[in-house]
């Protein structure tokens, strides 16, 4: 395994989607904490020659000796480097269904629950933003995944896609696991709630600040 | 049927599908302005507590369950069944006070349903005669739904029944008609919140319908009311 060092802050999902990722399939890093609040650090020269649009969570040494690249950036091309990374073929599936499903929560990931990332951080760091905007969207992004995992539950299955964990789960968990912080409970959401726990208990399940690891 | 009035709604109400309450796990619920801490011990047994912490206040229902008893996240303290404070992490030598305690509520499970009641009145009639649902456990739940309309409307839409329990019949997307038995509730302002069971024992393939039908229901009925108030 290649020396891989992530740049993370630690109070940011994205980067816990990284550490989480790592922990889950077992893929050793070195983290470099980035002060991003209040230090800005994001934004410093070092910083920026690794992630030029000033991105966390970043990744160094898949490509090259550590530094000699730009690094990798954003939780989801991350994830997806692990799972190359990984011994473990079961992260890699290849059937194009389950190939599929998974893009698809990811890419879900990425754009619809971006309301709710947004909500927590301004919830958490202050900023500013139209949050009735934002927490509707939120609501109708948490509304989807609990339809989803409904039906995955009366088709006896547990997880987004697939008959097992994939990273599909571990990018979604994160801004459900943390969406207390953003003002919305779980209690609308039981199927959700029942997922959330499936994750918890996975072994390696690493938790942080804002995420109990039992309960 | 507005929560929203003073006082205590009166009666059995319905909480939550046994099933999205796994063993040793809290869930947290509200009757009006009464906020609950619903938990299941590992023995299967369902408490219903009020949901704040004797000791600074926080939600139970935010905790876990720990051997048995309610455990507030916070500093720990923990609650047995009958709401009386067990441990406090802080001073394990040190055994509660018995005036430390936190209300308590009767819980039962039927229908597959969990119901409690606020009144504080002696439970009298069992839910099933309440709520006129069928005496046997001979339903399949399928999945609670929130609906952003108020009650009345979605009672209206289905089919102008005055209850909060309603058995119809209702056409799926594909196959026969669900035999579906609906317990609806207000939630907050202008939502509702519904039970959703099939009659009968159901296999996956209606119960799916029945899900189908639910997120149907619940879309039509919402963009309908947001068609109404743009309208007025
Ligand atoms: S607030 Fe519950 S234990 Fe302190």
């Amino acid at each position: 395994m290649p020396d891989l060092i992530l740049f993370d802050d630690e109070l940011d999902e994205n980067c816990y989607r990284a550490r989480l990722a790592a922990a889950l399939l077992n893929i050793p890093v070195r983290l470099h904490a980035v002060n991003v609040v209040p230090g800005s650090e994001q934004n410093s020269p070092w910083f920026r020659a690794l992630s030029p649009t000033g991105r966390l969570p970043a990744l160094t040494g898949v490509t090259g000796p550590a530094d000699s690249l730009p690094a990798i950036c954003g939780a989801n091309a991350i994830m997806r480097t692990f799972s190359a990374l990984t011994p473990d073929p079961a992260w890699r599936p290849e059937t194009p269904p389950l190939v599929a499903s998974i893009a698809h929560w990811m890419d879900f990931t990425a754009s619809s629950l971006a309301p709710a990332i947004q909500l927590r951080r301004i919830a958490m760091f202050g900023g500013k933003a139209d949050t009735r905007t934002l927490l509707e969207a939120s609501h109708d992004a948490f509304r989807i995944m609990e339809d989803h995992m409904i039906l995955r539950r009366i088709s006896g299955q547990q997880w987004f896609a697939g008959e097992s964990v994939t990273l599909a789960d571990i990018a979604l968990f994160p801004t459900f696991a943390l969406s207390r912080d953003a003002g919305i409970g779980h209690d609308p959401y039981p199927a959700l709630r029942r997922w959330m726990r499936n994750m918890k208990t996975l072994p390696g399940f690493i938790a942080m600040p804002g995420i109990p690891d039992y309960g | 049927m507005q929560e929203t009035d003073i006082g205590t709604i009166p009666g059995w109400q319905p909480l939550m599908l046994s099933l999205d309450l796994p063993s040793a796990t809290v869930s947290g619920a509200q009757i009006g302005e009464q906020k609950l801490a619903v938990w299941r011990d590992s023995k299967g047994q369902v408490h219903v507590s009020d949901d704040r912490c004797p000791h600074r206040g926080m939600r139970l229902s935010l905790g876990f369950v720990r051997e048995d008893m309610l455990a507030c996240l916070y500093h720990g303290w923990r609650f047995d069944e009958g709401g009386h404070c067990r441990v406090i992490p802080a001073h394990p030598d040190i055994r509660p006070a018995s005036t430390i305690c936190v209300p308590v509520f009767p819980a039962r499970e039927h229908a597959g349903l969990i119901w409690t009641r606020v009144d504080g009145a002696d439970t009298g009639d069992p839910p099933e005669t309440e709520w006129n649902l069928p005496e046997t456990e001979h339903v399949t739940p399928v999945r609670t739904i929130m609906i952003n309309v108020p009650l009345a409307t979605v009672m209206t839409q289905l089919g102008g029944a005055s209850g909060t329990c309603v058995r119809i019949s209702a056409a799926a997307r594909k196959g026969p008609p669900l035999s579906l038995l609906i317990v609806a509730r207000p939630a907050g302002h202008a939502r509702t919140q519904l039970h959703l069971l099939l009659e009968g024992k159901a296999p996956q393939t209606l119960c799916k319908q029945a899900a189908f039908w639910a997120m149907d229901f619940r879309d039509a009925t919402e963009r309908e009311y947001a068609g109404d108030g743009s309208d007025a």
